[in-house]
């Protein structure tokens, strides 16, 4: 999560995920964090060109970019070619239709909801025209490229998944994506994706608070995690002021509902399998909080010995 | 004089440039400039990765050396508060030593997104605003900027380093001069020129003048020659066309009449120590603190096995 680690943090913690025998590894890209407590925001591509070169096996992927407003979709193509070629085809795409949170800044008006989802499958289009080769124009609805060519390219374009919270935003992920990205172990999400055409891959993204002791697990999510409030919300709030506003009436037992919080080896291996369940093939554990640390050495010696065979 | 090596991103792959940097550091070099292009001048020089993934990647295998760009345009295809986001994650994993060099741009990288390539003047503006926006983000806390260019609304930069790093500033003619004599930390220039070099300082510029000279070592001096004039006959491209030729294609054409020789003119190409060692005292002469050393082609090991060997003590 880059909205809770500083540059070095992130590279440090991906390196030790591979130690640790993850499958792979998934960095946010935000301009702003959710809340002040998370207080971090780094520059994602420049941390994805350490964790590329500074890991061998693991794969990484962002979870997610969004390529339609602060970056034209002609930048993220460059930056996500350059990682795939540093990672030797380590790299996959994830993007979403993004947060006002994040898109803002540049001072660009804010699209409904369906505009901007015609504007990502527009984007992921014009990546995946350029990762092609050869000289591309393309006039779209919404952006233009023109005469523009990558140099640096992958043997094989990356993988593109599309992050959708709901069934308009999965009929992209089953028209462009080769694989959805989810935030809720939510059944009807998988089936949106598959009722749309959808054959791909199947992210989810589990957020955990591990620590020994599980008040103060439940603190730190409470402190950090209280931002979740569903899509409708956290895409269209523009500050982290708003999200501290909005979260205010949020309480802890209500973040611990989705977080899985505390020591017991049961409550997290329940969590994942909640994703399995519900039709997942690829879960990424967030932990909340600075102890990444701690979370790894429990995810070697306690969860992992019981997951046979499972993803990371 | 500080002697610093050069990675031209139109050329090599993004992991050789992360081990080449690395290298560089261990040979003693004092910095690694690193430019960014969305596209190589010609097809030939062949690459053209993201610069702050290669930025990213450099940082995390090297402890000592400066790195900085040279240069990178904040103005049309990224928006100067992605640029101000870039640079203050690389000066914070780069702690102490990363440098922003900036520049107005070409349009062979700018053009992609279909935007409009403006005249000189504004792009001067432009530039000018977009160092205000990165320098007023850097200065943390919530921000808001309705320029004539760009509006930056409610934005901060969360992930600031402990030392801001300085901006140094690309100039050539009189006008872009001024700019970076007003608004520069240093500034940065391509050509041996005390003239230009005086300017900067008498137009009241601060900071340290970098420069950045191109050599092409090879044992046999015919197939350093002609490796340079395959690779970079660009530079014999006058006046004004570097800025304004849109794509790789209009470069080749410019570029189908520059001669060998007329590129070996300008360019230390061989074996010859004597011939490289004079050719960055020359930057040396005209008033520059530092030069960073571009090797034409892929031989970058041979290269410093020389310039260690053969150049550096001649220095």
């Amino acid at each position: 999560m880059c909205e809770e680690h500083d540059p070095r943090s992130l590279v440090r913690t991906a390196v030790a995920a591979e130690q640790a025998g993850f499958d792979f590894v998934t960095l946010s890209d935000h301009f702003h964090p959710w809340l002040f407590s998370q207080g971090q925001s780094p520059f994602a591509w420049s941390v994805l060109g350490a964790i590329a070169e500074r890991t061998e096996r693991i794969g990484i992927v962002t979870a997610v970019t969004c390529p339609i407003v602060r970056y034209h979709p002609a930048i993220v193509a460059q930056a996500a070619a350059t990682v795939a070629v540093m990672s030797e085809g380590r790299f996959a795409l994830g993007v979403g239709a993004g947060e006002a949170l994040n898109e803002h800044v540049v001072g660009e008006p804010w699209p409904a909801t369906d505009v901007r989802h015609a504007m990502l499958l527009e984007a992921v289009d014009m990546m995946r025209a350029l990762w092609r080769g050869g000289r591309q124009t393309y006039h779209g609805d919404y952006f233009d490229v023109q005469d523009a060519q990558l140099f640096t390219l992958p043997d094989e374009p990356p993988e593109v998944y599309v992050a959708g919270g709901g069934p308009a935003a999965l009929r992209v992920a089953a028209q462009v994506g080769d694989g959805m990205f989810a935030t809720s172990p939510d059944a009807e999400l998988v089936d949106a994706y598959r009722r749309a055409g959808g054959d791909g891959k199947r992210f989810g993204q589990l957020a955990a608070c591990w620590d020994s002791d599980v008040e103060k697990a439940t603190a730190t999510a409470h402190e950090r995690w209280r931002f979740a409030m569903g899509w409708p919300v956290q895409a269209e709030l523009p500050n982290p002021a708003n999200f501290e506003a909005a979260s205010q009436a949020v309480r802890a037992e209500d973040v611990t509902k989705s977080v899985a919080v505390g020591p017991d080896v049961d409550r997290h291996l329940g969590a994942i399998r909640e994703w399995v369940d519900a039709g997942f093939d690829h879960v990424c554990v967030v932990q909340v909080g600075p102890d990444q640390d701690g979370y790894l050495r429990f995810w070697r010696d306690e969860l992992r010995p019981q997951l046979n065979g499972g993803r990371g | 004089m500080e002697i610093g090596y050069s990675l031209s991103s139109e050329e090599l792959r993004p992991a050789d440039m992360v081990r080449f940097a690395r290298r560089a550091e261990e040979v003693g070099f004092s910095g690694v400039a690193v430019s960014d292009h969305f596209h190589p001048w010609i097809d030939r020089q062949g690459q053209s990765p993201f610069v702050w993934s290669v930025i990213g990647g450099i940082a995390s295998v090297t402890e000592r050396v400066k790195v900085g760009t040279t240069v990178t345009c904040p103005t049309v295809r990224v928006h100067p508060a992605a640029v101000a986001q870039a640079a203050a994650t690389a000066a914070d994993m780069l702690p102490g030593r990363f440098f922003l060099g900036v520049g107005s741009g070409e349009n062979l990288n700018e053009h992609i997104t279909g935007a409009r390539w403006p005249e000189t003047e504004v792009r001067l503006e432009m530039l000018e605003e977009a160092i205000a926006v990165i320098r007023l983000l850097w200065q943390g806390g919530m921000r808001s900027h309705h320029g004539r260019h760009y509006t930056v609304e409610n934005a901060r930069i969360y992930t600031l380093p402990a030392q801001l790093p300085p901006i140094y500033v690309s100039a050539y003619g009189a006008k872009s001069m001024d700019l970076a004599a007003r608004v520069g930390d240093g500034y940065v220039g391509t050509m041996p020129d005390a003239h230009m070099v005086e300017q900067y300082t008498s137009k009241g510029g601060r900071g340290p003048k970098i420069g950045g000279v191109k050599v092409c070592w090879h044992e046999d001096e015919d197939q350093a020659r002609k490796l340079a004039h395959d690779l970079w006959p660009t530079i014999g491209v006058p006046g004004e066309l570097g800025q304004e030729l849109p794509t790789p294609a209009h470069f080749e054409q410019a570029a189908s009449r520059v001669t060998v020789d007329e590129v070996a003119e300008s360019i230390a190409c061989g074996p010859d120590p004597g011939r490289h060692a004079e050719s960055i005292r020359e930057y040396a002469e005209a008033g520059y603190d530092e030069v960073y050393v571009q090797q034409i082609g892929p031989d970058q090991e041979g290269f410093f096995r020389f310039f260690t060997d053969e150049v550096a003590p001649r220095l």
